[in-house]
């Protein structure tokens, strides 16, 4: 085994593990960590890396998640490559931390590994995790798979990093699903993500010798004008990452769509609506229903937050009819996270498509091939003008 | 596609073993993954664990329902009908197990591969980590794997002296299998 | 006292004044008058500010540098974090100037209901690690900014406007924690107590943390009378914080990865009452009360010097 990653290479490795070469092959100055399950194989590879000589980082090995993100927070004040990562309730007591280093406009990347809440005690996966934060001004991109994770990372720090945007991004992965799903993973070489990631040059905020205080603002036009930038910035960065992925195709080769992708949308007449892991599920559904003659596609949500409603609308625009899954439920409001926001990104803009939502895996209960094709031929029914039902519970029909 | 299902127990190997198929399998240029479905970590539980492997890219990441092979680690867990559930026909069983069956141990079992891989993993490791040596029986048993593959992954795996003596036991695993074809 | 025998060696000067550089913040920022709190920031900025970094929270003390629409109040840079974690915040800086062989000071500057309270796994963590950082903790004994708010350093019997007095209640009914011990007990790099009643010896210890924080972590808990909040006239901040060391009521001691060592003795020890009656947040006290106080800082006191007399013995022992 090579020590230092001198050589592009394929390795099996879960999903965790292709998190912690992500972060590996970006070269970061200081790595803030606590372990938490599905996530805590991260916090062991990458002191393992640290362990064996291969990289070249201050680990703070934090007493909690609130300080561990804290301690990135300093660190990527002072202008370090920062990495991160956690899950669950390890988010929430992160939160305090969390919520400040997009107000700091600081490029931050860290995982989240997406899982369900306590109580009931489970550690199983959902997105329920990740959706109690999206508006945090975090950029929030999801991935399928573990070659994914690892390179949606690396992205990451070039929209992070990038002067137009510096605003901190969290990749998010389906806790088990990909966690430990183990896979061939092809990793790139240091020097590759370094051409591809410049390190010289890259803007930092402050050091020893250059103030980055900023001063007291009240209720006054100043602060309208910060948070005013910051949502500009959020908006610019769904064009970055168009761009960034365009670059990282020619420097590595693969893509994944940008903002979404849709898979076989062409001719599509009616689409599912998802993001995560169950994406990879539901492309064999795909595939399984054209071979039947059904007309269907699928978008894949990446970007969660920005909502990428341009490029939804684009994609959705000759669709007859629209089944969402949804992998976690908006307390207070009737469906899920997803449903929500594609109602409010189609309707009223000229795309006021029939839906219909499909709440499921909840506490890891698997989204399964069977309860997919059922999404997609009552889609199908909802486009023939059949009655439907707005919001389904699957694990409970 | 094939389908693999590996049941056994917390402290068997289960869920590296389904690893070391997934490096195995990627050794021999095929698509493949392979994960644990587990929760809180606890030595003796029941652990269920899955592998796929194909000519075309996987992508679903589902558990498995209707497996080609099932790999039972822990032989008690050889008479619970919940591991034989979607069974396919013309299915390949390789287990873990000190005596071959009487009778054809589910009625879609093709294929029976039988390795008393606890005795050769004390002998050899000294400890009941069996993973190793059941591999060899299911390299045996089923033919989808050479071999020299498992031999050239297994370094991945263990150092040192467990490389070795995991090594012999991945070995003695192979070469000690009793196969039954069923008509 | 036996000679000094110290890790982290700084001069004596003879005069405060010949330790202290430039003044660092601006005259007339918006501190109440009398405040302990100013004294001791410009100390730190005079003594420590040239290669400093600053990390604040919500409270007076940020106020105070962090200036407001039209500037800055101070002229070194800084860093807002929560009261949760300031302490991870500053450990992170501190890092990348490891890693990237940077010369700097990181500061941490916050009150005890950031370090005994809502902070203190933080600033636990951080000293656990080692984490090379100097953490001065302003004990104003409560939340002064908000209005005068319990914390977990608020003293006992003391009135807070959580902590009224009324018919069942005569202000807090339980003791402070005593956080500077705690912090010892991590076994850090340096530990030191200090009040701005006795300056040099407040500069000679943040000197030595400045030295301290090439091996480890340093704390120093400064006592900081609110003139506000405790209710006495802002012209006796400097008499209230002597009387403090003088009654035995706030030791003045120092400690160096665990070996405890006093800075300075009273030679004549004044009943505590004599600190109390200074203060309108106890105004309620009765004689019992009084006779209390006097037993739990007796206790305290006499904790600290035991210990500081183990260390001297051990120090001799291995000689």
């Amino acid at each position: 085994m090579d020590m230092v990653q001198n050589t592009e290479k394929v390795e099996v490795v879960s999903g965790n593990k292709s998190a912690a070469y992500g972060a590996y092959v970006c070269s970061p100055d200081v790595i803030g960590i606590y372990p938490i399950t599905p996530q805590t194989s991260v916090v062991e590879d990458l002191t393992q890396f640290i362990a064996d000589g291969r990289l070249d980082a201050e680990i703070v090995e934090a007493e909690g998640e609130i300080s561990a993100m804290a301690s990135v927070i300093g660190a990527s004040a002072g202008g370090a490559r920062t990495f991160s990562s956690t899950s669950s309730m390890g988010l929430f007591f992160m939160f305090d931390s969390y919520i400040m280093a997009p107000l700091y406009r600081l490029p931050i990347v860290m995982v989240n590994s997406n899982r369900e809440l306590l109580p009931p005690n489970t550690v199983a996966c959902s997105h329920q995790d990740i959706m109690e934060v999206i508006e945090t001004g975090w950029i929030h991109i999801h991935v399928e798979n573990c070659q994914e994770i690892l390179d949606a990372i690396i992205m990451a720090y070039r929209i992070a990093e990038d002067p137009e945007i510096l605003l901190p991004v969290d990749v998010c992965y389906d806790g088990f699903y990909l966690s430990y799903l183990r896979e061939p993973v092809n990793i790139p070489s240091i020097e590759a993500v370094n051409n591809f990631l410049p390190t010289q040059d890259r803007p930092t905020l402050g050091g020893p010798n250059n103030v980055f205080s900023c001063i007291y603002c009240g209720a006054d036009q100043e602060m309208a004008e910060l948070r005013y930038r910051q949502q500009d910035a959020m908006e610019k960065s769904k064009e970055k990452l168009e761009q960034v992925e365009q670059e990282f195709a020619q420097h590595f080769g693969r893509s994944y769509g940008g903002q979404l992708e849709e898979y076989r949308m062409e001719d599509a007449e009616i689409a599912l609506f998802c993001m995560g892991s169950h994406a990879g599920t539901a492309r064999v559904v795909v595939d399984q229903k054209r071979e039947q003659g059904i007309k269907v596609g699928l978008v894949k949500l990446r970007m969660f937050r920005p909502f990428p409603q341009e490029r939804v609308l684009t994609a959705l625009k000759n669709v007859k009819a629209l089944g969402v899954i949804d992998r976690s439920v908006a307390f207070g409001w009737k469906g899920g996270h997803l449903y929500r926001e594609l109602r409010s990104a189609l309707y009223g803009h000229g795309l006021e498509i029939p839906m219909a939502d499909y709440i499921a895996g909840l506490g890891g209960h698997d989204i399964t091939i069977p309860l997919i094709e059922r999404v997609v031929d009552e889609t199908k029914g909802i486009a023939e003008g059949k009655q439907y039902q707005e919001i389904t519970w699957l694990a409970l029909e | 596609m094939i389908e693999i299902r590996l049941h056994g127990r917390g402290g068997q190997g289960a869920a590296s073993a389904s690893g070391m198929l997934v490096s195995a399998f990627t050794e021999e240029g095929k698509y493949t993954c392979g994960f644990p479905m587990f929760g809180f970590e606890r030595r003796g539980a029941p652990v269920t664990t899955f592998a796929r492997f194909s000519d075309k890219p996987i992508t679903e990441k589902t558990m498995i329902y209707t497996p080609n092979c099932l790999v039972v680690l822990d032989s008690a867990q050889l008479s619970f009908p919940n591991v034989y559930a979607g069974f396919q026909e013309n299915g390949i069983l390789v287990a873990n197990s000190n005596r071959l069956p009487e009778s054809k141990p589910h009625e879609n079992c093709k294929k029976l591969g039988v390795v008393d891989a606890t005795s050769i993993a004390i002998e050899e490791i000294g400890i009941a980590a069996i993973n190793t040596c059941i591999l060899g029986a299911f390299a045996a048993t089923t033919g989808w794997l050479q071999l020299d593959t498992l031999v050239n992954i297994l370094p991945v795996y263990f150092k040192g002296k467990m490389l070795d003596t995991n090594m012999r036991s991945l070995e003695r695993g192979y070469h000690e299998t009793q196969i039954v074809e069923y008509e | 006292m036996a000679e000094e025998k110290t890790l982290f060696k700084f001069p004596k000067a003879k005069r405060v004044y010949e330790q202290l550089g430039e003044d660092r913040l601006s005259n007339g920022i918006i501190a109440c008058p009398g405040c302990a709190e100013e004294l001791g920031l410009r100390y730190v900025l005079r003594t420590l500010g040239q290669d400093a970094t600053l990390f604040g929270i919500p409270g007076c003390s940020i106020l105070m540098y962090m200036g407001n629409s039209q500037g800055s109040y101070s002229n070194v840079p800084w860093f807002m974090g929560a009261m949760t974690n300031i302490a991870a915040m500053a450990s992170g800086y501190s890092r990348y100037l490891q890693k990237t062989k940077q010369k700097g000071t990181p500061i941490v500057i916050a009150g005890d209901g950031s370090a005994s309270d809502v902070g203190f796994q933080s600033l636990s963590g951080a000293a656990e690690r080692g984490e090379k950082i100097i953490f001065i903790c302003l004990d104003n004994e409560g939340y002064m900014n908000t209005g005068m708010q319990r914390s977990s350093s608020t003293p006992y019997k003391s009135w807070t406007s959580t902590t009224p007095v009324g018919e069942f209640a005569r202000g807090k009914n339980k003791e402070a924690k005593y956080l500077p011990l705690l912090m010892a007990f991590h076994n850090i790099a340096y530990t030191a107590t200090a009040n701005v009643g006795f300056l040099q010896d407040y500069v000679q210890k943040l000197n030595k943390a400045k030295e301290a924080i090439q091996h480890g972590m340093a704390y120093i808990h400064l006592l900081c009378p609110c003139d506000t909040g405790w209710r006495y006239p802002s012209d006796k901040t400097i008499d209230i914080s002597q009387k403090a060391v003088d009654t035995n009521y706030f030791p003045l001691w120092e400690a160096e990865y665990g070996h405890f060592r006093m800075t300075y003795e009273p030679k004549k020890v004044l009943p505590v009452k004599e600190y109390i009656s200074m203060q309108g947040k106890y105004r309620h006290l009765k004689d019992e009360d009084l006779e209390e106080i006097q037993e739990q800082t007796d206790k305290r006191y006499n904790r600290i010097k035991a210990l500081a007399e183990s260390g001297e013995k051990q120090a001799q022992a291995k000689e």
